[in-house]
């Protein structure tokens, strides 16, 4: 089975969370604890690295934007920093980039963090 | 909902308690240990007595004897009677000391009036030769005696010969030793006595310690059976009982969790139901017939999710609105946005033929009201059928297939729009953008939802749009009906025997 790797690494003030692998609707929930967990310690200022990511669902768009709204209620932010072709052309038939700030590397995203 | 609870009554007919049978085990034990060592006691006591007596009254008879000896031979009978006077007094028991001629008459004995007379033996006597005499046991009187026989001997005329001339007799009564036994007995009884009341007083008070957890436990686990979960017994002691109180805590724990588990799934399962009973009351059970066209659809719900839904909207004047969406979210939560998606979007369309202006209003009276992680997906587009033009608007739905019988290729059409729920109406109204398709005979549009291209199979490898794609422009010669099947068909021999995650929904339009 494919499964969805989450790894975190705080940068500064900023956490970057890479989200690699495969995550289908059963996998959602890891990233959904994950984020959870970060932003139940006071991190709202999150970049997600999707750059190893092969597919995300659209309850793992759903668990991301409810997150997103979440730490922008505090003043916080989730920029997605890094992308897959397969992930991007998702986000953009969803409008998803339209709303959230979506860059293409995790350096550009970090960057809009600190401007 | 309820979570059946164990009804049935305890089925327990109580006996005898642990301290009636604790007391009586001990009472037992002690009983059987004193009476072992009163057996064990009086043999020893008894025999280490009687050898005792044995030794002394011997010794004493052949002092006697040695005494004797010489006055016997000068026949000094006021030394004779002296002598059996002394032995006779010697010790507590001596009943008398005799002394008896060849002949067997009593020459001297503490009771001097017996003197004279024969000395006899009582029949049933018991004889035990030893080493310097004899050892006679018998009764006299119904007193128990031992008869101490030494022969009085004097040195003869041939060297070492000894000539017996008479026999010297102690007799001890064995009472003395009696009443010690019986002392001795006595005493271990007074402390059997002690020993009893004190070990049935230890018993008592220890059965009633280990009993005090035990019925405590008890009486939890009847509560635990008549179903409060939420007992939790206080762990103090460090023994099996303290080890067995902790497993209770953790048995009552499980059973617990077990049965919010239950509670929990039994309730989604219920929710999911309720979800899915909705989505199949909304959703069309046939298509429309309009002239020149063929129309398919397929709708087939995954078991957990429901999500999708489709309609066909008769706008009057052989216009008619389409739509597909993609709800996120589960359940009871999922299949409410649904129905409300489904009755605003009707609600405008029949006022409204442009398709953008519809979806605007559905994001305005929607996005407001929905969950944080929720949205939904549509694509709606609105059919001229007479003109065969095709107004089309996408709310972060997936690509409309078109496909062209010239060309016999297909074109994804994909004018931008946001899904609904997830922005504000400014910033939803500002990117969402109309097409117009114009439909020629053989042509036809496809609207679908991602359970089609994200249809999974074993290997985890997604259908895709490439086969999909591939399969539409095979069976594109086909009516509507017939590419339906193809497509459904081609999906399900992909999957396989995969579990179907997700919702498929496809709506087909062909113009014949």
């Amino acid at each position: 089975m494919k499964h969805v790797e989450i790894t975190n690494q705080p940068k500064g003030k900023i956490e970057i969370v890479k989200v690699a692998g495969f995550m289908d609707m059963a996998e959602v929930p890891k990233l959904e604890q994950a984020l959870d967990a970060l932003i139940k310690e006071g991190t709202i200022r999150i970049v997600l690295d999707l750059t190893g990511l092969e597919y995300v669902s659209s309850a793992g768009l759903g668990a991301i934007i409810g997150r997103i709204r979440e730490v922008r209620r505090s003043g916080g932010d989730i920029k997605i920093g890094g992308y897959s072709e397969m992930v991007y052309n998702i986000l953009e038939t969803f409008g998803f980039t339209q709303v959230f700030d979506t860059y293409t590397s995790r350096e550009e995203a970090i960057q809009k963090f600190e401007a | 909902m309820s979570v059946s609870v164990l009804n049935s009554e305890l089925e327990f007919k109580r006996g005898f308690g642990l301290k009636f049978k604790f007391s009586l085990a001990i009472i037992l034990l002690i009983f059987i240990i004193m009476g072992l060592v009163t057996f064990v006691v009086r043999s020893r006591v008894r025999d280490t007595l009687l050898s005792q007596m044995q030794v002394k009254g011997m010794a004493l008879a052949r002092g006697l004897a040695g005494n004797a000896a010489e006055a016997l031979v000068t026949a000094d009978r006021l030394l004779l009677a002296e002598l059996v006077d002394k032995a006779g007094k010697q010790e507590e028991g001596i009943l008398y000391a005799v002394l008896v001629d060849k002949q067997g008459r009593v020459l001297a004995h503490s009771n001097f009036k017996l003197e004279g007379r024969s000395y006899q033996i009582p029949a049933g006597a018991v004889y035990e030769r030893v080493k310097a005499g004899k050892i006679i046991h018998y009764m006299l009187q119904g007193e128990e005696c031992l008869d101490f026989e030494v022969p009085i001997t004097l040195a003869g005329k041939i060297e070492n010969v000894k000539k017996t001339v008479g026999t010297a007799h102690v007799v001890y009564s064995l009472l003395p030793i009696r009443r010690l036994v019986y002392e001795t007995l006595q005493n271990i009884f007074y402390i059997a006595a002690v020993c009893l009341g004190l070990g049935i007083f230890f018993v008592l008070f220890l059965v009633s310690r280990i009993i005090r957890p035990v019925k405590q436990l008890a009486e939890a686990a009847e509560e635990v059976g008549a179903g409060n979960l939420d007992l939790e017994l206080e762990v103090r002691r460090r023994d099996e009982l303290g080890q067995l109180a902790a497993t209770f805590n953790h048995m009552a724990a499980n059973l617990k969790q077990a049965q919010v588990e239950l509670i929990v799934k039994e309730r989604l399962q219920h929710e999911m139901e309720i979800a899915q009973h909705i989505q199949n009351l909304l959703v069309p059970k046939q298509s429309p017939r309009i002239p020149g066209y063929s129309i398919s659809m397929l709708y087939r719900s995954a078991e957990e999710v429901s999500g999708d839904y489709f309609d066909f909207i008769d706008l009057g004047k052989g216009h008619w609105g389409m739509t597909i969406a993609d709800v996120s979210g589960k359940g009871v939560p999922g299949a409410l946005v649904m129905a409300q998606t489904r009755s605003v979007m009707r609600s405008i369309a029949h006022f409204n033929l442009s398709p953008a202006k519809v979806l605007s209003q559905a994001n305005l009276n929607l996005y407001r009201d929905m969950r944080d992680d929720m949205f939904v997906t549509v694509s709606y587009f609105v059919l001229d059928s007479a003109r065969r033009l095709v107004t089309l608007s996408r709310a972060g739905h997936l690509a409309a297939i078109i496909y062209r019988r010239a060309t016999k290729t297909c074109e994804l059409e994909m004018p931008t729009g946001i899904a609904i729920g997830i922005s504000d109406p400014d910033t939803f109204d500002l990117m969402l953008n109309e097409k117009k398709i114009k439909l020629n005979p053989g042509d036809f549009i496809l609207l679908y939802t991602d359970g089609v291209d994200e249809a999974c199979n074993h290997a985890q490898e997604l259908f895709g749009s490439k086969r999909l794609l591939q399969t539409i422009i095979k069976s594109a010669h086909l009516k509507a009906e017939g590419i339906i099947d193809s497509l459904d068909q081609a999906v399900q021999r992909f999957v396989g025997e995969a579990p179907q995650h997700d919702d498929i929904t496809m709506i087909l339009v062909k113009v014949e």
